[in-house]
């Protein structure tokens, strides 16, 4: 503490010793106090002085206004010769002429050689000052001038400026401004003085301006009847009487009915001059402070005056005062206004802070009831029942599935017992206890709930909330009935697909685009040798190669969509041609790229096709030969009739030759000794024996066409055929080159067998043309190769239902394709002179086909050997088979 | 003059018909001839006939139907059917007027002294 007030003190003594002694200002004041001007100037003063605690003013009041007298002047003039022998003055302030002329006059006796501030003074009372020292101040001027120009600026439309002053000491310096102004200015006025006159005159004077007249007041305190005014009423006398705006110089007449102008400020003089009496007390020199010669002035305007002549306030100069605008509240209470509003927006805050507070509220609220909603319309309209439960198996909530499901009301289900309002549900009960017992849940187990007598197959999910304290389950339980009946139902569709692909004797196989199989049915395993399950997965050729070469026609109907077919193609498929059909269909589902490929083993049917071709080509042909072989005999007959002639001609039995011969003069035995020795009859049995020849061609062809004859007779065709053999082994021609006992024949006939109704001589005549071919086909193949090697004919006779099939098989040199597809057409032959003139084979080919309406062909497989196959019906040929 | 027997042959085939013409004239028969069926009816109508040998297949009237006509107008005609078909059968008509299978003979002739038999035959009968 000690050590504080000792660290304190010597501050405090150090302070008080910096102290300025203070300085005495005194003021002397021309006027009184209430006088307006100078009261303004004084507070102009005091404000500056105040701002400096060590100045001390001091006012003397000398009232030239109101006591003019001497006696008051002495009076006043020991007053002060007392205080300044009392007090110790520092400067003397002068304001306004009457003041400067009163320390002028006593300057030796009682001011001596202290400095002196003066103020509002006109610069044409310069001489007063002009040779003194240790004085200095501001020379008051009325702004003339400026207030010209400022009327011409303001109301541009006026003509007429009076200017009013008076012929006081001030009035008269004032007067010289005037008419320096009035003399300087461009500014189309026309001017008037007004000055030093009698009250009355300057009122009617008044009265009677035009109305485009501007009035600028100075002063008017005297008129010259020696009437003083006060400076309002000089005022208010221009300004009640006279509708025209009054422009004034001093701002002390500002509110008592002027306009406004170019002001010479009281205030601002008054600070002007402290300044310069602070720098004077400071230490400066008053000598050293030039005199200012044009006081500060400021245009300050009337907000009413201005409203009331219509002046625009934009015209108004840069830093114009308006005074006397309508006060507001707001400026008559501001900090009260300020607080208020302070208070109302902190208020506002508070309320906009909660507004916005409890719209975030009523917006989550009204989320959360809209998510609440949506939940429970979620868990409403959810396929699956929901049953929260607790751990008394009390239903605690369920959703309007499981009200639907049992027919209850969701009300009457709720804080009942699960097992009592469900007594199917027992069977759940088990999985339940797991849940809660154990603590884990379960789900999507598959369970056969009976509900109302029929059975559902369930999916039933019971576990915890995850986020639930107490120890609720959840149960959710799907029905699944009608999923599973589908699922059923689709297998069981997908089954009878398969199995109808499956039940098709066609090869169907379906592949993506990239030839994988994804479809393999069993006759496609059949054919392929492999299973389906092998093979799905697997390239299409590898599993099956023979169709290796509609790869791109595959991929084409996978890109085009478009079908493809390929008929009766030819394939090797172990060892043996076979004929296929394919078929690729491009698979068209949306979700499917593929193709479905089916094939079709058409052996048989291309055989058959072929037989049928075969035997329409037979017919066509075998009617062409019969046509033709009927044309023919006509010429025929005329060679041989010809032959014949020429034959009978020379024949000496016959009359009529002698009786020509003689009546020729010619021996007919010596013709007939000519001829002999020239060959002519051996000749001419030439041409009888190939017309012969040729009749029976043409014989043999007519029977091409030739209907069944009436020789049919029941046959044991068994007992025939032997016959036949027996007549082969005894043919002239066959012994002749190739001994028909040197081949085998293996005999297989049917037993019993039944009777056929035929032609015997013309069967036979078939049995032996296919025997006699075969056995020269082996004998030549035999001549050629000379190997030896045992040939044989196996003969077939096969018991069928409508017919009996007669195969007559050999192991000769068979025949290749090409051959075997003509053998049976007329004149076609591979033996070679005179061998045979082709017809063998065409003819047994007719009597079996036309006369028996049987049907005949051949197999053959070259090097192996040749199966003729004949079918014939056993009813003859009453009906076609 | 002898007795000659006449022989009416109808036949279109102009060859086939002359050179039997001349074949038969060298036997001692009257041999006319004609090329269809109606000229030989026509001629029938003025000429008497022993013997008519016939083609079948003709323009115009068929042999069959000449046949038929010419026994009308003389039922003594005798008649060989000279036809190129050998599948060619006796309908019931020609079999009805006495027309048999040992009235046909084939083209070609195979045997002239058969086919002289079968005239001379058919003649005496």
């Amino acid at each position: 503490m000690l050590i504080i007030f000792a660290a304190m003190f010597p501050v405090k003594l150090f302070a008080i010793q910096n102290m300025p002694e203070p300085k005495n200002v005194l003021l002397i004041n021309s006027y009184h106090p209430g006088y307006k001007w100078s009261d303004s100037i004084i507070t102009g003063i005091q404000n500056e002085f105040e701002l400096n605690n060590s100045i001390i003013l001091n006012i003397e009041y000398l009232d030239s206004r109101n006591q003019s007298d001497d006696k008051y002047r002495n009076l006043i003039k020991e007053l002060i010769k007392h205080k300044m022998h009392k007090m110790k003055f520092d400067l003397i302030i002068a304001l306004d002429e009457e003041a400067l002329n009163f320390i002028a006059e006593n300057e030796k006796t009682i001011f001596r050689e202290l400095p002196v501030v003066f103020c509002s003074i006109n610069a044409s009372n310069f001489n007063q000052i002009k040779n003194k020292k240790n004085i200095t101040g501001v020379y008051e001027n009325a702004a003339i001038d400026e207030n010209l120009k400022l009327i011409r600026l303001l109301h541009p439309k006026s003509k007429h400026v009076k200017i009013i002053t008076d012929i006081s000491e001030a009035g008269s310096a004032t007067i010289n401004e005037i008419n320096t102004a009035i003399n300087a200015s461009k500014l189309n006025f026309s001017y008037e003085i007004i000055d030093y006159i009698p009250k009355e005159v300057l009122l009617r004077k008044i009265k009677q301006v035009e109305p485009d007249t501007v009035l600028l007041y100075t002063f008017f305190t005297p008129d010259s009847t020696g009437q003083t005014f006060k400076y309002n009423e000089s005022l208010e006398l221009l300004t009640s009487f006279n509708d025209v705006p009054v422009y004034g110089t001093w701002d002390y007449n500002i509110g008592l009915g002027i306009i406004g102008g170019y002001l010479v400020s009281g205030v601002n003089q008054g600070k002007t001059i402290a300044k310069m009496s602070l720098n004077i007390l400071n230490g400066t020199s008053p000598n050293e402070i030039p005199v200012i010669q044009n006081c500060e002035k400021k245009y300050i305007f009337d907000y009413n005056q201005l409203v009331k002549f219509q002046v625009d306030f934009k015209a108004l100069p840069e830093g114009s005062e308006v005074i006397g605008r309508p006060e507001t509240f707001y400026s008559q209470n501001k900090k009260l206004v300020l607080n208020v509003v302070i208070y109302i927006a902190i208020l506002l805050l508070i309320i906009f802070i909660l507004a916005v507070n409890m719209s975030a509220r009523i917006s989550a609220e009204k989320s959360l009831i809209k998510t609440k909603n949506f939940l429970h319309d979620v868990i409403e309209s959810m396929p699956s029942m929901l049953i929260t439960i607790d751990g008394n198996f009390t239903i605690t909530s369920c959703n309007k599935k499981v009200s639907d499901f049992s027919g209850l009301n969701q009300g009457l289900i709720k804080d009942g017992n699960l097992f009592r309002v469900f007594p199917d549900f027992s069977i759940l009960e088990p999985v339940i206890k797991i849940v809660i017992n154990e603590n884990r849940d379960i789900f999507n187990r598959s369970i056969d709930i009976l509900n109302k007598g029929s059975v559902h197959s369930t999916l039933v999910s019971v576990y915890h909330l995850s986020d639930s304290t107490s120890n609720e389950v959840v149960l959710r339980i799907d029905d699944v009935t009608e999923k599973v009946q589908r699922q059923q139902e689709m297998s069981k569709l997908r089954n009878l697909l398969a199995d109808i692909t499956n039940s098709m004797s066609s090869m169907i196989a379906a592949v993506d685009e990239n030839m994988n199989i994804i479809q393999w049915n069993s006759a496609a395993e059949k054919q392929s040798g492999r299973t389906a399950e092998e093979c799905i997965g697997l390239k299409l050729f590898d599993v099956y190669p023979p169709i290796m070469k509609y790869e791109k026609f595959i991929l084409q109907s996978i890109n085009t969509k478009v079908d493809q077919e390929f008929i009766k193609v030819p394939v090797f498929i172990k060892n043996e041609t076979k004929y296929i059909d394919i078929l690729i269909f491009p698979l068209t589902g949306m979700n499917s790229i593929g193709a479905v490929i089916r094939i079709d083993d058409v052996t048989e049917r291309a055989k058959i096709e072929e037989v049928l071709i075969q035997s329409e080509k037979m017919m066509s042909v075998g009617g062409l030969a019969a046509g033709m072989a009927h044309e023919i005999n006509n010429p025929l007959a005329g060679i041989m009739q010809g032959a014949q002639m020429l034959q009978l001609s020379i024949d000496p039995a016959i009359p009529k030759n002698q009786i020509i011969a003689e009546e020729c003069n010619l021996s007919l035995t010596v013709l007939q000794e000519y001829f002999q020795k020239r060959n002519i009859f051996r000749m001419i049995e030439t041409i009888v024996t190939s017309v012969q020849r040729a009749a029976d061609i043409v014989t043999n062809m007519l029977s091409f066409s030739r209907k069944a004859s009436s020789s049919m007779e029941l046959i044991d065709l068994a007992e025939l055929f032997d016959r036949t053999i027996e007549l082969a082994k005894n043919d002239y021609d066959l012994k002749k080159k190739y001994d028909f006992k040197k081949i085998d024949i293996h005999k297989n006939y049917a037993q019993p067998l039944q009777l056929i109704k035929c032609n015997s001589s013309e069967i036979q005549q078939v049995f032996f043309n296919i025997l006699k071919n075969g056995a020269q086909a082996m004998m030549d193949r035999h001549n050629a190769s000379n190997i030896e090697r045992k040939h044989f004919f196996n003969i077939n006779i096969i018991q069928k239902q409508y017919m009996l099939t007669i195969e007559i098989e050999d192991n000769g040199p068979g025949m290749p394709e090409e051959v075997r597809r003509r053998v049976f057409e007329p004149f076609f032959t591979t033996k070679s002179g005179t061998k045979g003139i082709g017809l063998g084979l065409s003819v047994s080919y007719f009597i079996i086909t036309e006369n028996h309406k049987g049907t005949m062909n051949v197999e053959s497989v070259p090097e192996f050997g040749s199966k003729f196959i004949i079918n014939l019906p056993l009813n003859g040929d009453e009906d076609e088979f | 003059m002898n007795f000659k027997n006449k022989i009416l042959i109808i036949e279109d085939d102009f060859i086939v018909r002359t050179s039997l013409v001349m074949l038969l004239e060298t036997y001692d028969y009257d041999i006319s001839e004609s090329d269809s069926g109606e000229s030989a009816l026509e001629y029938l109508t003025e000429n008497k006939m022993h013997l008519i040998i016939t083609d079948m297949r003709l323009p115009g009237i068929s042999g069959e139907n000449f046949i038929l006509t010419a026994n009308e107008i003389d039922k003594n005609f005798k008649f060989i059917i000279y036809t190129g078909s050998h599948e060619y059968t006796l309908s019931q008509a020609l079999t009805d007027i006495g027309i048999t299978e040992q009235n046909i003979i084939h083209k070609p002739i195979q045997d002239i002294n058969h086919f002289k038999k079968t005239i001379d035959n058919l003649l005496a009968s």
